[in-house]
């Protein structure tokens, strides 16, 4: 890859030729695709369509390198009108004040925290995949790490700004951070508040470096690759010469002067494992971290002790509910993408999300039951206004949604249908916003009967909650448009050409690999 | 079969895939020997004394090693499950392990019911149960559709009729895959594994509560259930590499389970002492953070006196230490380090079992505690060495591994890379 000599058959794409159409493949009902196999003995193969090196190369890197597809401006035009909606609602509330929301006594957290740790747990879904899947060596992920760990970080994004713009006086956020001044006021160290600064400030550092790192020899091939295009092209004309010379820069400056030699590779491997080391437990602390904010309170709804392995289920969950959302479109308008995303990789993130679900699920399921159980009369009371109160429809939204709609994962068919799949995982990322919807409308009912009041939002709220979808999904199209939305590397890593030995090839080469880990062990 | 077929015959023709019957017979012996002179000893020294607070700590600990002892094979049961639904290829060797481990719930049934009596017709080990004690306990009466007698019962014949159920399917597919090679049970197993989770989290959630925490049944934590799997799976893949360690001492196995087996193992050890830590932490951190009396008071009367020092120990010993210790790749890849480990942490597994129940037993005049002594180990190992005398015949009972697994290849060809 890195020669710059393009082969006969490069050659011809280059010239303007199209990327090989999908493989007809006709739907079995039986494996779908040839993925969906029950046979314990037989694993089913992770890359369709007779795919070699080359063509792997040349289906990913074409979605960066040819035209945009149709759908592609107008969508991003609408999107970036939409995030614009949501920047102006942002300007609209520091001008005037967070009194154009509709946050009032008693409810002072709304839609900005409901949707911060919507968001927040929408962004958990691409460290598990990249890291605590890589970690059990799971190789389907590798056709959907990429697009996940993408995501994540423009989840995460979007979650960030909530927490800064809820704060009233933003020019005053800085002050969350430990910076001395001349006042010597200090973040109260003992608020959650300040403990999810750190803890998201860490998540998207690890994650932008993980997901950055890993594409690094993917940038390297798309810089060759755009050398080679300016060679090719070099009678075209003065702008798309210019073009791709910037192209061939932006590639060349990220790729960090990757040269694919093996002493290359063998640091990537060490620090792509010791990244995944690092950011597993990552997964697990931010939103323990975000769980805090209201469990170490002393509220009735809010303090109990399985918030933090629940909320880290639910935003496992919401997570997949999310890459799934983006990839089964996606999966249908890039051409060759389902040969990478097999309907086996959808049915395993389906059972992923019913596995969450049922979590999710049983966290409900015990602090009902503790509520009842544990004899405090406000705890239960929270509880049943929950269930019954004003909030009652939020509620059924929220459990319906995530407990039940799930729940449809047992059946095969509906795992394997796509369009079906979707459909749920919408169903999944509106109740898991509602989770967390009804986790805040809690506070309408204080201690304090009197002082009970019925929280609805503002149209700025609504505006800047869809703005921030807004802002999501134009990152989304950037990156879908200019960076490898799947690993190369690592696909072709689980490709059964890149295994010299063959599944069921040479015993000798195996045993000496066992006499070798003996020896080790020994020695 | 067909691409399996070779190995899995040879599989079964080598001589070190079975425990040799002799050792079998003898170290099962010593185990049983000693757990009932252990348990002869917890009965007499419990029930001859007279002393109430005595006959009391005597099936306080009687309890903890009943909990030690399921807690092995409730562990080996997700375990279990877990691979099955995971379909995973690497640990065909070493599941059948587990599975002795998981087979072994039906003991326990037994192992439990002294417990059960002794609560029943004598004084018993839940404060609950004491109709004089609960008199005019307005929480109590609260709790009292769920907290009693009959209900209590039936809520423990449905654990155990569910675990003994899924144990015996599980284990039973497993063995007869031996005899037939069909590799379908392989997908039966795995079946029954997705609701078998399932059904597994809610009954050991609920036993969770009414074994340990309802002792103290002032005081609840939704966390309770979680916080019993963790402790619970690792203490079992602790046993079960122990066990695969002494196989190999003794010859067999050896170049079946390879260190790249020991490994993972390693791995998973390891990732099981920091989720319990992760898991104890937090149930711990929300409960001080809040600081709200009903809820500290399970921990303070932990925290207090001689079980405090058992908790700063616990929280060195089943996470700092070995944190530390399982974190260099060479050291988890070494037997020697692993046996030790894996010793180490069932120990500490142990304290804590006794940390959680003990303390429910003080001097009823003075509310002081009644420290460990060498009754409680007598009664506490009664159970566990009963539980392990049984496993050593369950183990010699058959193959050590899985005859025709449909996917012995993988594991007998798996290797870590990094």
């Amino acid at each position: 890859m890195s020669s710059f000599n393009p082969d006969e058959r490069t050659a011809q794409r280059m010239a303007g030729g199209q990327d090989r159409p999908d493989a007809e493949r006709p739907r079995d009902p039986e494996t779908i695709d040839g993925t969906i196999i029950d046979d314990p003995s037989v694993r089913p193969p992770l890359v369709l369509g007779d795919r070699d090196f080359h063509s792997v190369t040349e289906t990913i890197c074409g979605w960066a390198e040819n035209p945009a597809p149709k759908w592609w401006m107008p969508a991003f035009l609408i999107s970036s009108a939409v995030s614009g909606i949501g920047t102006l609602m942002i300007l609209y509330l520091i001008i005037t004040g967070v009194g154009v929301w509709g946050l009032n006594s008693p409810v002072m957290w709304g839609w900005a925290i409901v949707n911060f740790v919507w968001w927040v747990g929408i962004g958990h879904a691409g460290t598990l995949i990249s890291a605590i899947l890589c970690i059990f060596k799971q190789k389907w992920r590798t056709s959907i790490n990429r697009f996940a760990e993408a995501m994540t970080i423009f989840a995460v994004i979007c979650a960030g700004t909530f927490p800064g713009i809820h704060v009233g006086r933003v020019w005053f956020a800085w002050m969350l951070f430990p910076i001395p001044n001349y006042n010597y006021i200090w973040p109260q160290f003992r608020s959650p508040l300040l403990w999810d600064v750190f803890a998201v400030g860490t998540y998207f550092t690890v994650s932008l470096l993980f997901w950055y790192m890993g594409m690094i020899p993917d940038l390297a091939t798309l810089r060759d690759r755009a050398l080679k295009r300016l060679h090719m092209k070099a009678a075209v004309g003065p702008i798309e010469i210019a073009l791709g010379k910037i192209r061939a820069f932006g590639y060349g400056f990220f790729a960090l002067g990757w040269r694919f030699s093996s002493r290359g590779w063998l640091n990537y491997e060490k620090a792509y494992i010791l990244l995944a080391g690092l950011a597993t437990p990552l997964v697990l602390s931010v939103h323990s971290v975000v769980s805090f904010d209201f469990a170490v309170s002393i509220l009735p709804g809010w303090h109990t002790t399985i918030f933090p392995p629940y909320f880290v289920a639910g935003a496992i969950f919401s997570g997949f509910a999310m890459v799934l959302t983006l990839l089964i479109p996606a999966r249908e308008l890039y051409p060759g993408m389902k040969d990478f995303v097999t309907a086996r990789t959808l049915e395993n993130m389906c059972k992923i999300i019913t596995l969450t679900g049922l979590i999710v699920g049983f966290a409900y399921a015990m602090e009902f039951f503790i509520a009842w159980y544990g004899g405090n009369v406000f705890e239960s009371e929270a509880f049943i206004i929950r269930a019954i109160g004003p909030y009652w429809w939020a509620y059924a939204i929220m459990f319906s949604c995530n407990v039940l709609s799930p729940q449809v994962f047992w059946f095969k068919w509906a795992r394997t249908t796509p369009w079906f799949i979707f459909i749920v995982t919408i169903f999944v990322n509106i109740g898991m916003w509602f989770e967390r919807f009804v986790i805040v409308t809690t506070l309408s009912s204080d201690f304090l009967p009197g002082s009970w009041r019925y929280y609805a939002p503002t149209y700025v709220d609504v505006l800047t909650f869809v703005g921030s979808l807004g802002i999501f999904m134009t990152l989304f199209l950037l990156f879908m448009r200019f960076l490898p939305m799947l690993a190369i590397s690592e696909v072709k890593n689980v490709l059964p050409q890149a295994d010299p030995h063959g599944h069921h090839g040479s015993e000798s080469g195996d045993g000496a690999g066992e006499k070798n880990g003996k020896e080790g062990a020994h020695g | 079969m067909s691409g399996s077929g070779a190995h899995n015959t040879s599989l079964a023709d080598r001589g070190d895939i079975r425990m040799s019957p002799s050792a079998a017979r003898v170290l099962s012996a010593v185990l049983l020997a000693i757990g009932a002179v252990c348990v002869g000893l917890t009965l007499v020294l419990g029930l001859t004394t007279g002393d109430k607070t005595v006959a009391r700590q005597a099936l306080a600990s009687y309890h903890v090693g009943f909990l030690i002892a399921i807690g092995f094979s409730l562990g080996a049961m997700a375990i279990v499950m877990i691979l099955h639904q995971v379909n995973a290829g690497w640990a065909g060797l070493i599941r059948r392990q587990f599975e002795n481990v998981m087979s072994l719930v039906w003991p326990c049934a037994i192992l439990f019911i002294p417990v059960i009596l002794l609560s029943l017709l004598g004084d018993p080990l839940w404060k609950w149960m004491d109709p004089e004690y609960v008199a005019g306990d307005a929480l109590y009466d609260h709790k009292k559709p769920y907290l009693n007698t009959t209900f209590f019962l039936i809520r423990n014949i449905v654990y155990f009729v569910i675990w003994i159920w899924l144990a015996h399917s599980l284990f039973r597919y497993s063995t007869q895959q031996d005899l037939t090679g069909d590799k379908w049970l392989t997908a039966k197993a795995r079946r029954m594994s997705s609701y078998g989770l399932l059904l597994f989290a809610l009954t050991t959630a609920f036993a969770a509560f009414d074994w340990e925490m309802t002792l103290d049944f002032h005081w609840f934590s939704t966390m309770y259930g979680v916080y019993f799997f963790a402790a619970n799976v690792g203490a079992a893949i602790c046993l079960v590499t122990f066990i695969l360690l002494m196989l190999r001492r003794s010859g067999r196995l050896a170049d079946l389970v390879t260190v790249e087996h020991y490994h993972d193992l390693g791995k998973l050890m390891f990732g099981f002492v920091v989720f319990w830590a992760y898991i104890s932490f937090s149930q711990y951190f929300l409960i001080w953070y809040a600081n709200i009396p009903e809820e500290t008071m399970w921990y303070q009367r932990r925290q207090a006196d001689g079980w405090g020092t058992i908790a700063i120990a616990l929280s060195l010993g089943r996470f700092i230490l070995p944190f530390i210790l399982l974190m260099p790749r060479p050291f988890r890849r070494s037997p020697a380090v692993l046996a030790f480990a894996s010793v180490w942490l069932i120990g500490f597994h142990a304290l804590e079992v006794f940390w959680i129940v003990r303390p429910q037993v003080y001097d009823p005049a003075t509310y002081e505690p009644i420290m460990l002594n060498l009754l409680d180990v007598a009664a506490a190992l009664g159970p566990v060495s009963l539980f392990l005398g049984l496993l050593v015949r369950k183990i010699a009972s058959g193959p050590l591994v899985p005859l025709h697994d449909p996917r012995m290849d993988e594991s007998l060809h798996h290797k870590n890379y990094i």
